[in-house]
């Protein structure tokens, strides 16, 4: 899995550097909000979402460096996601109206660290694919900048999911 | 492999980026068979979460846990948590994971729910809750059941009209001829016939008595009593039915007040009768609640419908009886526009009971009362029945079905049009109502153009002209506007 992402990374770097024909890159910045999801419970520990991508037409790849911004806590227990790192595929099918939708598809490696009384702190690393839907609208004004909302399941397991829900500002450039 | 993945996919139409972005397209969904979650990596924290969402910091076994249960036997496992304060211990029913040692014979659900194997053996259970795991060793005995040794393994504090779950004690002998002494096993506890007598006289109580009910035994008192218990069951060392000794029990009289509530009420401290109306033909549910003073000095208010005495001094106006549960007394309306007064006592009532097979409750058709000095309190409470409610009327002009304020048109002008009415009441029965002198018709449109009155008949009206006729129907507070347009 580790193999698999590095490999996209190295791509995808290799993809901003190379082209440059009717296409462009953009940013993104926005608060996260992760849901880090039990069958008993639920932490919410909230980061920082930075992306930087590439886009073509209905196309866009991306990464997304996401940094722990605020802790969580479920009674003694803290939860911390000191940082996510994804590489997203989105596809916008074609809408008229103003606000597009995306389609994301994508790979996440999300860190978690957690303490509790008694125990040692532990800390763990989950990867899987990460899916998701992604909303955006351009303000009227600055057509290059827009205003995205993102739901992205970084980690799909088989008692843990681990969301993202994100709502910030996109810049093409 | 992805990059020559690329090279050879064809051209889209849109250059070299068209290429690039099916071959990410193609990487993500390599990524996406390829791909597999930590499952593995899930267990630490998904079970540090299902620990912090009781805000548990240890686990252990009730201090009452039974180590040594009877070959075949039943008995439900509990596992109790230290909360952070360091101070609370809940107990943890959820999320807990129940487990043998290898080669275990007896079986363990997820519920806690031990079976014991039909042979004897030495067991280690283990408890998972969340990051702690907690074990005991069990022995599975084949010692025989002779008798019940204890009426329970510490003293039973129970005052008039309360009930009070025991584990009695009782001695097994296994083959080599050593007693066991411990709680009494789930296969012989509801063999026992218990045996409750008046200290005083030595006739079998009416003041309180034993019942066992999902293998749990419990004593139920209905007054102030020192009692005599004994334990009659089948021995399986010594073959034969076996009386325990005498067992001394006394029941207390630490009640402080007796009132009656609604069942639905759940502030026992603040809840009251008042002003209590109930239809006829349906039902109204009270309870009792006592208040008492604990050992420590405090006062609490505790529902003792099951244990109280209660009556009613008209059982043709209204009929009482025990819910199934005997957790409240169901009031049935009988004759509406009367009443009956419903009275409950806990303790020695002037009343009659020894013909009462008091295991069923006590529930007479005449008021109960506190004999003169008798240790005892007593409550009433007034039920008013009244009418029937009623839901709607249905209303025929002429055989045909109107709707409330909806016209009906008439094809051809009748001599007459005769309303008939229905009453729709609230236990769902219907009655032909037309001439109740409670149903009040009122001409509001075409009064003595279209229709007129017809004296003597009620609902009948003689057809005078074209135009819209209206009447409005009242009954019981329900009101129907029959229209009728005639030609």
């Amino acid at each position: 899995m580790k193999k698999n992402l590095f490999f996209f990374y190295a791509f995808f770097l290799t993809l901003l550097c190379s082209f440059n024909v009717s296409a462009g890159s953009y940013i993104g910045l926005s608060p996260s909000l992760l849901k880090i999801d039990t069958p008993s419970a639920s932490t919410r520990p909230v980061l920082a979402d930075f992306r930087l991508g590439y886009a073509i037409s209905n196309h866009q790849l991306e990464i997304a460096f996401l940094s722990g911004i605020r802790d969580d806590t479920l009674n003694q227990l803290t939860v911390e996601a000191p940082s996510v790192k994804s590489v997203f595929y989105r596809y916008l099918p074609s809408a008229k109206n103003n606000v597009k939708m995306h389609l994301i598809l994508g790979a996440s490696q999300v860190d978690i660290e957690a303490s509790y009384p008694g125990v040692t702190d532990s800390s763990d690393s989950f990867e899987s694919v990460s899916f998701g839907i992604g909303f955006e609208e351009s303000f009227q004004s600055i057509p290059q900048l827009k205003m995205k909302f993102d739901w992205i399941r970084l980690y799909h397991g088989d008692q843990l999911n681990i969301n993202a829900t994100s709502l910030g500002l996109r810049y093409e450039f | 492999m992805a990059t020559s993945l690329i090279l050879m996919q064809p051209a889209w139409g849109f250059g070299m980026n068209s290429k690039i972005f099916k071959g990410c397209w193609i990487l993500c969904l390599l990524l996406l068979i390829n791909a597999c979650s930590d499952e593995e990596n899930e267990t630490n924290l998904v079970n540090l979460h299902t620990t912090a969402s009781q805000d548990i910091i240890s686990i252990s076994f009730p201090a009452d846990t039974e180590t040594v249960l009877s070959i075949s036997s039943q008995y439900t496992f509990a596992l109790q948590g230290l909360q952070s304060n360091n101070t609370d211990t809940v107990d943890i029913v959820n999320d807990v994971q129940w487990s043998l040692s290898e080669g275990a014979l007896s079986r363990i659900a997820q519920n806690g729910l031990f079976t014991a194997s039909a042979t004897a053996e030495l067991v280690t259970l283990t408890a998972n809750f969340g990051i702690y795991t907690e074990s005991i060793d069990i022995k599975v005995s084949d010692a025989e059941f002779d008798q019940v040794m204890q009426l329970n393994d510490g003293v039973i504090n129970i005052d008039m009209c309360q009930s009070q779950t025991f584990k009695p004690v009782g001695r097994y002998v296994d083959e080599n001829n050593n007693d066991e002494i411990r709680p009494v096993d789930s296969n012989i506890i509801d063999t026992i016939e218990w045996i409750v007598r008046d200290q005083a006289t030595g006739n079998l109580s009416q003041r309180a008595y034993i019942e066992t009910l999902d293998k749990q035994a419990t004593l139920r008192s209905l007054a102030e009593a020192d009692l005599i218990i004994q334990a009659k069951a089948f021995s399986q060392f010594a073959g034969v039915e076996v009386t325990s000794i005498d067992f001394s029990q006394q029941v207390s009289a630490n009640i402080n007040s007796l009132k009656l509530c609604n069942s639905t009420d759940t502030d026992l401290a603040s809840c009251n009768v008042s002003n209590t109306k109930v239809e006829q033909d349906k039902v109204i549910s009270l309870i009792s609640v006592a208040n008492y003073q604990a050992q420590d000095g405090s006062n609490f208010n505790e529902n003792i419908s099951a244990n109280s005495k209660w009556g009613i001094d008209n059982s043709a106006n209204a009929t009482i009886a025990f819910s199934t549960s005997r957790q409240q007394l169901d009031i049935t309306g009988k004759i509406e526009e009367t009443s009956a007064v419903v009275s409950v006592a806990c303790g020695d009532i002037e009343q009659v009971i020894d013909s009462i097979d008091i295991t069923l409750g006590v529930s007479l058709d005449s008021e109960v009362s506190c004999g003169t000095g008798a240790t005892c309190l007593s409550a009433s409470a007034t039920i008013g029945i009244d009418q029937l409610g009623v839901s709607s009327l249905k209303v025929t002009a002429n055989d045909t079905d109107l709707t409330s304020t909806e016209t009906l048109t008439l094809s051809t002008r009748p001599d007459e049009i005769t309303l008939i009415t229905t009453a729709v009441f609230s236990n769902n029965t219907q009655l032909t109502i037309t001439d109740d002198s409670e149903l009040v018709y009122s001409i509001t449109s075409g009064n003595n153009t279209v229709i007129e009155e017809v004296s003597g008949e009620a609902g009948v009206y003689t057809v005078l002209g074209a135009g819209i006729a209206e009447v409005k129907l009242d009954y019981r507070g329900e009101t129907f506007f029959a229209v009728i347009r005639v030609p």
